[in-house]
């Protein structure tokens, strides 16, 4: 097969002559859009604007059938409810899951109760994040944590919260306090075991070079620990917090008055399964938020990662 | 041997904080700083324990326990490494079913719980139903990392031999994945504890390792408390050791099965 080469520009469906040099005769070449024969590495724009069409598309083909999932398990739900294949007692429909959420959104009662919930975890997970830095940091560096403290704290790690409470309530009691201990203790665990693990996994070479230039301890922790662990530590932060608000559902449902867990108690009390369901849905959309925006932040501070290695 | 000597040392030290824990404890008790009733001294805790191993009911709800946990495990196990292969090696099955997976997974196993008693009540078969979703998503989610960690050359090479899909996920997929697998069940294990002392605590209280826990802190029994958290760190552990064994002795084989799939 012989190659020939033809320079120009010509219209769609225009026929251009091209001389082959080994048959020594003109062929008659009828030149067609790359579009129309579906031809690769012909024009330039035409191909980036339709793989850049193609990305949209496939992207939007995955979003669909992400989506499709949930829609499938919506029309059985809402067909099953039709149907009366289920007593609307045991699974009510979707509608009147939308409407008690509508109503308890109108009067204030998720408002109220995702605030008392929020508040908890706050106070809980900020004391839990400090503990939990802290204790990491010390179980990184320090050799002396850990051959001393470290065993005792995997030991204690192995119990867990649920274990933990009934504990916890003789010497907190009910209230507030033992809401908080609970949701520290479960946000602490996680924070510490990554951060030590990632402080211990920096390069020995950087803490002797660090010695070479003799830094003092806290300058190594500011200077050299802690910008190099920031990713891990943001990982920390996000599993912490995720078992923060885990915890904090747990203890909600074991002994409140107020909060979203309680909503679920309630609701379960009243046998509204509806307003179950709703209060269900609310703790997987506010977990899914909070792991979503932390991820977001996690992937932004990985990205420095490798320029500072 | 010197490494033996090292790690004994190791031990020892670790031995230390724990120790002066204990010690702390003695001193607190015996010159009654702090309320017995919270805090009862070590000797009062022993003679609790001791007293409760020797019930017959101890025994039982510990073996109704375990049953549960292992019971759950297992079904979990099974299902969630064919779901996980299976999400894990078609793109598409995983683009469907993945993102309301990772959605399902942020709700908090145990938020279900008063759902799912109002459905099938607090019996045992709720139990167990209940140990099974809770460890359900490790399994899921370990198997599909170690799926998609599969060898760009294991792949390659299975592809050019044009052996069937089947023979692919079986000989190939499957043996690559089971490390992946193995984290995912210890992660598993741990869970299915946590739901097997969840469910004893949430649905009907009946027989059960946790019971201590129930009726010591309601007669505010705070040695029978200690002695049931003793309990569920104590078996917890030891499930998680136990699997530790079995996955150390079912990977023995691993490097060897590994270029046997391949070819």
């Amino acid at each position: 097969m012989s190659e020939s080469t033809f320079v120009g520009t010509v219209e769609d469906g225009e026929e251009v002559a091209i001389a082959s040099p080994e048959r020594r005769e003109r062929t008659r070449v009828k030149v067609t859009r790359p579009e129309a024969n579906q031809a690769r590495h012909s024009f330039r724009i035409p191909v980036a604007l339709r793989s850049r069409l193609s990305i949209i598309g496939s992207k939007a083909l995955i979003v669909l059938a992400g989506a499709s999932f949930p829609a499938l398990v919506l029309w059985l739900w809402h067909l099953s409810a039709k149907r009366a294949w289920v007593s609307p007692l045991v699974l009510p429909p979707p509608s009147l899951v939308l409407q008690s959420f509508r109503e308890t959104w109108a009067d204030g009662t998720i408002r109220t109760n995702l605030t008392v919930s929020g508040i908890r975890v706050a106070k809980g997970f900020s004391a839990g994040a400090g503990i939990g830095l802290m204790l990491g940091v010390f179980l990184g560096l320090s050799k002396f944590f850990r051959t001393y403290v470290q065993p005792t704290f995997q030991g204690l790690a192995q119990v867990n919260l649920l274990a933990w409470v009934p504990l916890l309530i003789l010497v907190f009691g009910i209230d507030e306090p033992l809401k908080i201990a609970a949701i520290t203790w479960a946000t602490l665990l996680p924070i510490t075991i990554i951060t030590a693990q990632g402080i211990a996994g920096i390069p020995t070479k950087w803490f002797e070079l660090a010695h070479i230039y003799e830094l003092t301890r806290l300058q190594v922790l500011w200077h050299v620990a802690i910008p190099a662990a920031l990713p891990t530590l943001f990982t920390a932060i996000r599993s912490g917090l995720g078992a923060a608000w885990a915890s904090l559902v747990v203890v909600e449902l074991i002994a409140s008055s107020e909060g979203i867990g309680f909503m679920v108690v309630w609701g379960r009390q009243l046998f509204q399964l509806d307003l179950v369901l709703v209060a269900i849905v609310l703790i997987g959309a506010v977990g899914l938020t909070l792991d979503l925006v932390l991820k977001g932040i996690e992937l932004r501070l990985r990205r420095w990662q490798p320029a500072a290695k | 041997m010197p490494a033996s000597k090292f790690i004994a040392a190791h031990r020892l030290k670790a031995l230390v904080l724990p120790l002066l824990i204990l010690a702390l404890w003695l001193l607190v008790s015996a010159r009654v700083w702090v309320n017995p009733l919270l805090l009862p001294s070590p000797r009062q805790v022993l003679t609790t324990s001791w007293e409760l191993l020797h019930t017959r009911d101890y025994w039982e709800g510990l073996g109704i326990s375990l049953a549960r946990t292992l019971t759950g495990f297992f079904i979990a196990t099974a299902l969630g490494a064919v779901i996980g292969i299976g999400l894990g090696a078609s793109r598409w099955a995983n683009r469907i079913v993945g993102p309301s997976f990772h959605a399902f997974r942020q709700i908090a196993p145990f938020a279900w719980i008063p759902l799912i008693s109002a459905w099938f009540g607090g019996g045992d078969i709720t139990k167990v139903a209940f140990i099974t979703v809770a460890a359900l998503p490790a399994v899921i989610f370990t198997t599909i990392d170690g799926v998609q960690n599969l060898q760009p050359e294991h792949k390659e090479l299975a592809r050019s031999l044009e052996i069937s899909r089947w023979r692919y996920i079986t000989q190939v997929v499957t043996p690559s994945a089971l490390p992946d697998i193995f984290t995912g069940l210890q992660l598993a294990l741990v869970v299915a504890w946590l739901a097997t002392v969840g469910a004893e605590y949430f649905l009907q209280i009946g027989p059960g390792v946790t019971f201590y826990l129930h009726e010591g802190r309601s007669l505010a029994r705070m040695d029978m408390v200690i002695f049931g958290i003793a309990n569920v760190g104590v078996f917890g552990f030891l499930l998680t050791w136990l699997l530790t064994r079995v996955e150390r002795r079912l990977l023995r084989w691993r490097p060897t099965q590994a270029t046997a799939a391949g070819v």
